[in-house]
């Protein structure tokens, strides 16, 4: 039921099935750019971002940068991607970030000096799976009367084939997290393949 | 009256202080979870680095298996390691990497009953659900479900114990469940 004045929370009316939730956090040396971009470059190249991962689209409706001298950088930022599966599937990651005391800093890495931050990352992350997200069933004057029967039995199989999708990704997603802030990961195929140097320490020359 | 839905375990502690073998721990034990058929989530992965003794991680999974309709099984697992250091060590001619920390791991599950909420909500049928567990299911619960769960749960301690290579990791309950 939307509340006074219209505004509602993006979920009301929605069905969706919550198929992953997790949180990274870490305080140490990491850089916090490289790991924007890692992350970033990530979600394009699964297909996450439209139109060919152009930053213009990139679901990013939220940044907060604060800077204060005694204790560093604050930013907030919530990443909001989808997929689009089919005509009654999507895909929703829900990212949120937040760094707290942000400093810049240099560490030796193979005998030379790299710049980078020292602080606080935590990454949570909510992955669901929505169906229906376009109203077709819901709209049409005959299918909204069968939807029920159709989504709890009909639908259940392929439902729970994209919930399993789903998690998998979201799971690749943290690793790859988890692989470039050096912790401990468990998946058999490691992600990032080593690409973006861990830490977001350079190769050495 | 609301009808008890979770029936939870014992909770099982191993504590440990000393060098062992983490990156194998975590994986053989994450693997035993999924193996045992339980859908497996990392929840919270937390560290950093507070002082020169060590990194702190915090690391919380928990996993949920479907056994019937009416009954699923839970199992959470909390890590937490206190200064945390890399060590390499040769072990048969080989350089192993591994680590020395102050580690608690914390081990409970539970029987989640009704989890397809067939008993509904309204107050007749939590009643009904109610005179069912209490009465219909109880020796089944008590008997079959929550020992199973708990035996599971009390090798997945026996492994943690095993992995540590602690004097009592034995287990003397091995062919129950």
């Amino acid at each position: 039921m939307a509340a006074k004045g219209g505004s509602k929370h993006k979920y009301t009316d929605r069905i969706y099935i919550e198929a992953a939730q997790m949180r990274v956090k870490n305080r140490d040396f990491f850089h916090l750019k490289n790991l924007y971009i890692t992350l970033h470059e990530w979600l394009c190249e699964e297909g996450w971002i439209p139109e060919n991962g152009k930053d213009i689209n990139f679901p990013e409706i939220y940044y907060l940068h604060r800077d204060h001298p005694k204790t560093g950088t604050e930013v907030w930022l919530f990443w909001r991607p989808e997929k689009e599966i089919n005509s009654y599937y999507k895909y929703r990651l829900d990212i949120d970030w937040h760094c707290i005391l942000i400093r810049e800093a240099e560490v030796m890495h193979e005998g030379q000096k790299f710049k980078t931050n020292w602080g606080e990352v935590e990454i949570k992350i909510w992955a669901r799976e929505e169906l229906d997200y376009s109203w077709t069933w819901r709209n049409h004057w005959f299918l909204k009367h069968i939807h029920d029967l159709f989504r709890r039995r009909i639908f259940k199989t392929s439902t729970e084939v994209h919930k399993l999708e789903l998690y998998r990704e979201a799971y690749r997603f943290h690793e790859a997290i988890k692989t470039y802030l050096k912790l401990k990961t468990y998946l058999p195929e490691p992600e990032l393949q080593e690409f973006f140097p861990q830490l977001g320490l350079g190769t050495p020359k | 009256m609301a009808p008890i839905n979770d029936v939870p375990t014992n909770t099982l502690i191993v504590k440990y202080n000393g060098i062992f073998d983490f990156d194998e721990m975590y994986h053989v034990l994450q693997n035993w979870i999924k193996d045992q058929g339980f859908w497996f989530e990392e929840r919270t992965y937390k560290a950093k680095v507070p002082s020169a003794a060590g990194a702190e991680h915090d690391i919380i999974w928990d996993g949920w298996r479907k056994v019937t309709p009416y009954v699923k099984y839970w199992i959470y697992v909390k890590w937490k390691l206190w200064d945390l250091k890399e060590l390499e060590v040769v072990k048969d001619g080989k350089k192993k990497k591994l680590y020395k920390s102050r580690v608690r791991l914390v081990i409970h599950g539970k029987v989640e009953l009704d989890w397809t909420k067939r008993f509904g909500g309204s107050k007749f049928a939590q009643a009904l659900a109610e005179f069912y567990n209490k009465f219909i299911v109880k020796k089944n619960l008590e008997n079959v479900w929550w020992d199973e769960c708990y035996y599971r749960i009390f090798k997945f301690h026996a492994l943690a114990k095993e992995m540590f290579d602690m004097q009592a990791k034995d287990n003397a309950y091995y062919d129950v469940w």
